[in-house]
């Protein structure tokens, strides 16, 4: 087995021994393969091309491309008509009517009619299916119906504010006809029939995932005919194989190639936020733990030089937080909620304040899936001021069961992806008193979560969670240490515009200049 | 020879399934798929209803009746990463990841055997010194770390070999050869002193009085009895080398059976993690069993045991 500071190690050394000159660090600029392919590397296999089934980190890489929903995200996250052209809300909340686009196609030539939607629906809720998506629609569905071809009417049990973003994020339409066809639940993920700009060439598990333009396709058509999706898990490999022209897009580069890529030229190099606020859990509902207390909290938060830790574990690829709503959400984010000062003669008084004149003992989870270092430096600022930190460095699968189960406490590493481009994920999921992973309570907050139940709208909406996040940050409901982001390198003769603020690659509007 | 031939495979039987038994319980123990499958506004009922979906809500002794019954028919169960039964998911991994631990270990044999005899006749001669080198690089650093520099070298460098991927010849050479190096050098290093301690013997010596020539006297009287350990050394490496291969799977993106078996742990894919390690514990008993006989065949003795 070997570590992340291994391979930085062994690739350190060999620039050294190997005498690594710049002289073809040059990217060539032309296609790895044609102006009609674009060849992508990618940080982890796909799994399922089921992307009502499969996780949705698995799904981001190709749902976009495959699949497409009754309304979308734009590049910034503000939800627009795709396969619907209008949506209608009742003035209870409780019946959503969208109207069809007519003259839409499956890859296999069927065309889109309301039942296909209400059979997705159905697939979703469906047990048997086994959708990872299914806690977001099972417990608010009442029924679909399909008043004429192209109206399908969503009745909901309850109120639910979200939505809109949870139908343009999750449910990615499938033909009923095909669909209900296969001869098991499962057979989908090998065969699937989307109605996105691409349709599957072939899935080599492990390998690669070709996919080809749909000429059907209703919308605009991306300028790359072909696109081929290299599964390259390691770091180094995948920025290697885009610096010898192998590939022309690179997903995920490791943070500790930027500056290398950065400066080779013919290259273009970018990072895109994705809405994650990476933080410390706290189980502040424990009266007897230190972190129940507000003054702890703020000591805490107040003891972390985020900037540093920045530029030193993330590469300064990174931005600080003063609460838990991103600031490249399309609404919710306050620009006047700013970080926490690095403060640790004023963390050392709050503790004191709180009864602690002399710290306390505090164990400190930390899953595999973030970089070790940012446990090691978080420890070493709070044992600064007098917080004796005991890293409990696990494997995330061991983890996420305790995570889950309310058992990471008193204090957890952890962050939150941005799925629907609504707060209310994030928010509810940390920081309510049902939340999967929440230990804290606030009335207040929790006050203002039920009224977003009812309330529809980016404006409307964006208004209360800013109320959340001032809230949040002012009772130091977390310890909120930085944004995150992915990096991303191009050759230069690539234009492509990204999907901003979420995980999810948007290779929709792709061509070489 | 066939009551010995019956008694080992009956062993590696209940080793197989010895195997199997452990790695089903261990795999259940680290934790449940469920709670990496759903998002976090899934509730425990939502999990439970999914691990009931997944036959997995059952006490483990009942799972692994049905497992075994299920085994009986071939179906090692499905996977639920990639909605595909679990042995066509490792089968898949089967052939890249023979490729590539063959070619290493023919690699390994090929430079360290010659090289360990070589150096063993004539020590502290040249060539004892160029193999003792080989030898220090290859057991003193990690495959990997040959892996990297070999991309940066000869793909990134000179642009001769392409820095990853699976398919031609071409994408074999560097993983194959970081691998196989490692090999070599442990082969090398256990042929020489074999090989030195048998070239004292009394029977070498005595055939050399006797007048055969010295090729005969390395090649047939010496090597033939050095080579029994070489033997289990090199069918031992064959087991690390396909499963533990995943450091140069991972640089080469080499779609290899440690890899898969890596993630799927990490994934808690349980079907996968089973079926792989089944499949990999009956080729490594397979290759025991074939190395055990051809012991029998090199020495008599173990024959009439």
């Amino acid at each position: 087995m070997f570590s992340r500071r291994d391979f930085g190690a062994a690739i350190g050394a060999a620039a050294v021994l190997g005498t690594i000159g710049r002289a073809n660090a040059q990217s060539s600029p032309k296609p790895a393969v044609d102006k009609d392919t674009l060849v992508i590397a990618l940080e982890k296999e796909i799994q399922s091309l089921d992307a009502l089934v499969t996780a949705s980190g698995d799904s981001q890489r190709y749902a976009l491309q495959l699949f497409d929903s009754l309304y979308g995200f734009d590049l910034k996250g503000r939800t627009v008509p795709r396969m619907a052209t209008e949506v209608k809300v009742s003035d209870d909340g409780l019946s959503y009517t969208y109207k069809l686009r007519p003259g839409i196609r499956f890859h296999n030539g069927d065309p889109l009619t309301s039942e296909d939607v209400k059979f997705t629906m159905e697939r979703v809720i469906d047990p048997a299916a086994k959708s990872t998506r299914r806690p977001f629609f099972a417990p608010i569905i009442a029924g679909v119906e399909t008043p004429d071809p192209l109206t399908v009417v969503f009745k909901l049990k309850q109120s639910d504010g979200a939505f809109l973003n949870k139908i343009a994020g999750f449910l990615f339409i499938v033909p009923k006809a095909y669909t209900s066809g296969l001869p098991n639940t499962d057979a989908f993920a090998s065969a699937p029939i989307g109605s996105g700009p691409y349709k599957l060439k072939r899935h080599n598990i492990g390998q690669t995932l070709e996919l080809e333009r749909f000429e059907d396709f209703y919308g605009e058509k991306p300028g790359v005919k072909n696109l081929i999706m290299k599964m390259i898990p390691e770091g180094s490999t995948r920025v290697n194989a885009l610096l010898t022209g192998e590939v022309d897009l690179v997903v995920q580069a490791p943070l500790n190639e930027k500056e290398r890529l950065s400066k080779t030229p013919g290259l273009k190099t970018l990072t895109n936020p994705v809405s994650a606020p990476m933080h410390v859990r706290l189980y502040s509902d424990d009266a007897s733990l230190p972190v129940s207390k507000r003054d702890v909290r703020l000591a805490l938060n107040h003891a972390l030089d985020s900037k540093a830790i920045i530029r030193s574990v993330y590469y300064g690829v990174g931005q600080p937080m003063g609460t838990f709503i991103s600031a490249f959400y399309p609404y919710g984010s306050d620009p006047d909620t700013k970080p926490y000062a690095y403060d640790p003669k004023k963390a050392r008084e709050l503790l004191k304040k709180a009864g602690y004149p002399d710290g306390f003992q505090l164990k400190l989870y930390s899953a595999n899936d973030h970089p070790k270092e940012l446990a090691e430096a978080i420890a070493a600022y709070w044992g600064q001021v007098g917080v004796k930190t005991e890293i409990l460095r696990i494997d995330y699968a061991a983890w996420s069961r305790l995570n889950n189960t309310h058992k990471s406490g008193p204090a957890t590493i952890t962050q939150f992806t941005n799925a629907i481009y609504d707060p209310i994920h994030p928010v509810a999921g940390s920081f309510s008193k049902n939340g999967t992973w929440s230990n804290y309570y606030n009335p207040e907050v929790e006050a203002l979560i039920a009224k977003l139940d009812s309330t529809v709208g980016a404006e409307k909406r964006g208004a209360v969670f800013r109320e959340i996040g001032r809230l949040l940050h002012d009772d130091a409901a977390a310890v909120f240490i930085t944004e995150l982001f992915h990096l991303f390198s191009h050759k230069n003769g690539l234009q492509w515009s990204m999907q901003e603020g979420s995980g999810f690659l948007n290779l929709r509007q792709v061509s070489w200049s | 020879m066939l009551r010995y031939l019956t008694l080992r495979i009956a062993q590696s039987i209940v080793t197989v399934l010895l195997v199997t038994m452990i790695i089903f319980v261990i795999i259940r123990l680290i934790g449940d798929p469920t709670h990496l499958m759903l998002p976090p506004e899934a509730t425990e009922a939502d999990r439970e209803l999914l691990r009931q979906q997944m036959g997995l809500s059952d006490p483990v002794a009942v799972q692994y009746w049905r497992y075994l019954l299920q085994l009986l028919h071939g179906d090692m169960g499905m996977s639920y990463r990639f909605s595909l039964p679990a042995l066509d998911v490792v089968l898949g991994r089967i052939g890249p990841t023979l490729l590539l631990t063959c070619t290493s270990l023919a690699i390994g044999i090929l430079v360290g055997v010659p090289l360990g005899v070589a150096s063993a006749v004539r020590p502290d001669g040249w060539i004892d010194f160029v193999a003792k080198a080989i030898a220090l690089f290859g057991q003193a650093a990690p495959p990997f770390f040959f892996g990297l520099i070999f991309v940066l070298v000869f793909a990134v460098q000179l642009r001769w070999l392409p820095t990853s991927g699976y398919g031609g010849p071409q994408y074999l050479i560097m993983p194959a050869i970081a691998l196989g190096w490692y090999s070599a050098a442990g082969l090398m290093r256990l042929t020489r002193s074999n090989m030195m301690e048998v070239l004292t013997s009394e029977y070498v010596r005595m055939a050399r009085i006797k007048g055969v020539p010295e090729r005969v006297v390395v090649y047939k009287h010496a090597l033939k009895n050095a080579a029994l350990p070489v033997l289990t050394f090199a069918s031992l490496q064959f087991g690390i080398l396909m499963g533990g291969a995943v450091s140069i799977e991972s640089v080469f993106a080499w779609p290899g059976m440690g890899k898969l078996i890596l993630d799927s742990i990490a994934n808690l894919d349980y079907a996968v993690v089973q079926a792989a390690v089944t499949v990999s514990a009956l080729m490594f008993t397979a290759i025991n069993l074939a190395v055990d006989l051809l012991y029998a065949y090199i020495d008599p003795r173990i024959r009439y045991a």
